[in-house]
């Protein structure tokens, strides 16, 4: 008689003549009682600022009082919320319903209902009324072996990437993050993961940028404004023992010619110039040429000449560039790996992932060097040259299309209009 | 009387529980759906959707700017082929083609592009892409490129700099 015992300890709550072992007991009760939801049974009756609303609410889920009827107008009024915010979200692609759809394949629907677009928490919630049963459980003799998410998703049209935040809005003040992960423990995914693939490239850094006003900002220099004084430079020597200028004198003595220094640093940071292969496409104007598989590459000039500096200045750009070589040598020394987040790797030459280590530019106005290594995930992958077959190319009149590679072999079709900039 | 009660009763309690039930059916369909989503590159046995993502960027590449939009932070490797020191996204169009269906990319400088699915299987997609300036043909090309990966087209010339469009075949 458990179940008589629970709900008299909960209309004695109702009606705020509860004893605190009474609540205890009926905390008890309620935690063991397989008519209410598992998800709650043992989270309620805890709050004492929620006792009164949850033995109202209880009782109306074990039937013992007469408001099966209210209970689901406050359950449908709360579904109204999720229709709002599924409105208001529509705009985001790709919706998950469409790819729960996919998955699913067809739907197939017993008892005669003939439809997959039943909507199924209406119908359990109506029975529910009728028959005043523990909506969990309604819910689950209503799904059988159908995909009640996927007809309560497409019913609902939602999408994944606003799943949080209807999820967020539905929940009120408490963590249903959290009660949703320990339910989904069992996945071996992680929910961000999958939502994040669901979503398509989520530009997370324009995010940022727009929310801290990145657009209009040089980023170097903000970076810079944020940096204070700090001279990384000395801290790095520091740590590794010397001085700047013994390091200087270090690599002036080892550095031999300028251009070699510079050739040097180049292949250290892995900023190469424009490579073509042996065999490039080359289409000239109305020309229609099919691809030879790329074999190999030479260095070409690169499509816009660089600056012509004068050779004081290449010297000491050479210079400043093995110093920051050094530095990042250093800095790769120092850094524990730990530091490093598990989603970042350093740049590397492999190939077809690109790296994410940027490089270090030059600041054109201060004649000063901006660091802008910044570790960054990415998923864009590009073709090399054996990814991609060319099978034909035509230009236009004036048009010469060359097949190029840059960087890492990534593949590129370079169109020439003719025209001087 | 007991109305508010119950409403905060179905909010914080009942609706939350429906919310995990429900999720919990769905997030193993999508989550299967991703693990069988295959490396960029590398074909599968699972069947391969009618569906093709493309998305196109266009990127103005300059002398006169050093800045670079850091929306491009990730494929700034890529973009450095040429001695350009400033780069902008200048739009970006995501399609979605079916085998025959073609998507029209406005581009800046008066041209457009135009990236037809020819086909598609398991390991690679082909796809004709033309570009048109002012109505007359610029390029016209067909490539077969591995799914999952992106090419480059650049060197149309826009205000004193060129263009690059990153282009992707997605599925």
């Amino acid at each position: 008689m458990a179940g008589t015992t629970l709900e008299k300890l909960l209309e004695h709550i109702r009606d705020g003549e509860a004893t605190a072992e009474q609540i205890a007991e009926a905390r008890e009760l309620a935690a063991h009682d397989a008519r209410l939801p598992e998800e709650i049974r043992s989270e309620v009756l805890i709050d004492a600022d929620e006792l009164v609303a949850v033995a109202v609410g209880l009782l109306a889920v074990l039937g013992s009082d007469d408001f099966g009827d209210l209970l689901k107008e406050a359950l449908f009024d709360e579904l109204d919320i999720a229709d709002d915010v599924m409105a208001a979200i529509s705009a985001v692609t790709p919706p998950v319903a469409d790819a729960v759809r996919d998955e699913a394949g067809d739907i197939g629907i017993d008892r005669g209902l003939g439809s997959a677009s039943v909507l199924f928490t209406a119908e359990t919630l109506e029975e529910l009324g009728d028959l005043g049963l523990p909506i969990r459980d309604a819910v689950l003799a209503e799904a059988g072996h159908v995909d009640i998410a996927a007809a309560v998703m497409s019913k609902l049209d939602i999408d994944s990437t606003g799943l949080a935040d209807a999820i967020r809005a539905e929940a009120g003040d408490i963590d249903i993050t959290a009660e949703t992960l320990a339910a989904l423990g069992d996945l071996g995914l992680s929910v961000r993961e999958a939502v994040v693939a669901e979503a398509g490239a989520i530009d997370i850094a324009s995010s940022v940028f727009a929310t801290i006003g990145g657009e209009s900002l040089d980023f170097a220099a903000a970076v810079r404004t944020e940096a204070g004084t700090i001279d990384i430079a000395a801290r790095v020597v520091t740590d590794i023992g010397g001085s700047v200028s013994d390091i200087r004198e270090a690599v002036l003595a080892e550095a031999g010619e300028a251009p070699n220094v510079w050739m040097g640093v180049i292949e250290i940071i892995g900023a190469r110039q424009t490579i073509v292969p042996e065999a490039p496409v080359i289409a000239f104007p109305g020309e229609f040429t099919v691809s030879p598989a790329a074999s190999g590459a030479h260095e070409l000039p690169p499509p816009v000449p660089a600056n012509n500096n004068s050779r004081w200045a290449y010297g000491i750009g050479a210079l400043l560039m093995a110093a920051i070589a050094l530095i990042i040598v250093g800095l790769t020394q120092v850094i524990p790996s730990s530091t490093i987040g598990d989603n970042a790797s350093i740049a590397t030459n492999d190939g077809d992932r690109a790296p994410n280590l940027e490089h270090v530019i030059p600041d054109r106005d201060g004649g000063s060097w901006t660091p802008e290594a910044v570790l960054v995930p990415t998923d864009m992958v590009f073709a090399s040259a054996a990814d991609v077959v060319v099978e034909n190319l035509e230009s236009g009149d004036d048009v010469v299309v060359m097949q190029m590679m840059g960087d890492d072999g990534a593949m590129i079709l370079w169109v020439d209009e003719g025209e001087v900039l | 009387m007991w109305m508010q009660s119950l409403k905060r009763f179905a909010r914080v309690w009942l609706a939350p529980a429906l919310a995990v039930i429900a999720i919990g059916s769905v997030v193993p369909d999508v989550a299967m759906a991703q693990a069988r989503r295959p490396a960029p590159g590398q074909p599968t046995k699972a069947p391969v959707p009618n569906r093709v993502g493309v998305e196109v960027m266009v990127v103005h590449a300059t002398q006169k700017e050093t800045k670079v939009d850091p929306r491009l932070k990730d494929i700034m490797r890529q973009l450095r082929f040429t001695n350009f020191k400033g780069f902008k996204l200048l739009q970006e169009q995501d399609s979605v083609l079916t085998d025959g269906n073609d998507t029209t990319v406005s581009v800046a400088g008066g041209r457009k592009l135009k990236v037809r699915l020819l086909s598609h299987n398991a390991s690679q997609a082909k796809v004709q892409i033309r570009m048109f300036k002012e109505g007359n043909k610029v390029l016209d090309t067909t490539v077969s490129i591995k799914r999952g990966m992106a090419f480059l087209i650049a060197g149309p010339n826009f205000q004193g700099g060129k263009l690059i469009l990153p282009i992707t075949v997605d599925y």
